[in-house]
């Protein structure tokens, strides 16, 4: 077993295994082992913030717009938005599903807290619409 | 279970001891380790943490700074954590899953941009790193930090149901 000693060999490491750093491009991560998608849609360096049990948004440093958002327990997520909203299967396809679809079934399934979280959602779904951002995980 | 906040048992910092290893599973799967004294605050024995495959695998789409944030923060935070919180709230329907899962906290001396340049974090500011029950950290990310204990996440006491260290 290869051991890495610092941070410069993780970096030579990480371009054997995955290739060079590139532009930045928006980016769905379905984490397996934390069952949760991760989704980054604009370049910068961002701070999250919990907008409750489900979602944590990315917001930028430089201006505070959204620019990602974490939805954890994906998995129960789907089983329970199944259950509440049956026709919610359709839109998942061979285990894709658009991201603003995932929010706006939240919505639709749970009571919003207040007007700010309401808005936040609401510009979430826009940055999720606006880069067509797809989630590619094996739904339950 | 204990209130966030709580006193650790045995104050020591963990060893700087550190070191990653990297395997290679069916031919495609890249885990890399970290081999830290969580000892301290678990089960008695040196554990390794592995980085989760699916975040690295799109890290260098992120840019440069998102891949040295995971070589050069994660391991800075694993190593050196201001504090450690146990058990996760997640979903009601999945009462255990996530209660045995661990966020580490820290106040790194530096971040990163896209681009790579190492700039200074604002101050009000912590880093945390989320690690399931099998030693997988899953995520990562800047976090607002509590007004009062600048080394502890916002929100810290109603989001944890136990402080490790």
């Amino acid at each position: 077993m290869k051991i890495i000693k610092d941070g410069d060999e993780f970096m030579a490491e990480m371009e054997a295994m995955f290739g060079p750093p590139r532009d930045f491009q928006p980016t769905v991560t379905y984490i397996r082992s934390g069952d949760c998608i991760e989704f980054v849609a604009k370049p910068g360096r961002y701070r999250a913030e919990r907008l409750g049990e489900l979602v944590t948004v990315y917001l930028s440093e430089e201006d505070d717009e959204i620019v990602g958002s974490l939805i954890k327990g994906v998995q129960a997520f789907c089983r329970q938005l199944s259950g509440k909203l049956p026709g919610f299967k359709i839109n998942v396809d061979d285990g894709r599903v658009r991201l603003e679809h995932l929010f706006l079934a939240h919505l639709w399934s749970e009571p919003i807290v207040n007007q700010l979280t309401e808005r936040t959602y609401r510009k979430l779904i826009e940055v999720a619409e606006e880069t067509k951002a797809e989630a590619d995980f094996c739904a339950a | 279970m204990g209130r966030a906040g709580r006193t650790h048992m045995n104050p020591r910092p963990p060893s700087r001891d550190l070191a990653w290893s990297s395997r290679r599973t069916r031919g495609r799967i890249v885990f890399l380790h970290f081999r830290i004294r969580a000892s301290e605050y678990t089960s008695g024995k040196q554990q390794a943490i592995q980085l989760d495959y699916d975040k690295l695998r799109d890290l260098p789409r992120k840019g440069l700074g998102k891949v040295k944030e995971a070589g050069y923060i994660v391991p800075e935070v694993l190593a050196k954590p201001a504090a450690v919180f146990r058990g996760l709230k997640r979903d009601t329907d999945e009462p255990h899953r996530g209660t045995g899962w661990l966020c580490y906290v820290g106040r790194p001396r530096s971040c990163f941009e896209d681009d790579g340049r190492s700039v200074s974090p604002r101050q009000d500011r912590v880093f945390l790193v989320f690690v399931t029950d099998e030693w997988v950290a899953y995520n990562w990310y800047w976090y607002a930090a509590d007004e009062r204990q600048a080394t502890l996440p916002e929100g810290h006491a109603g989001r944890f149901p136990e402080r490790l260290i």
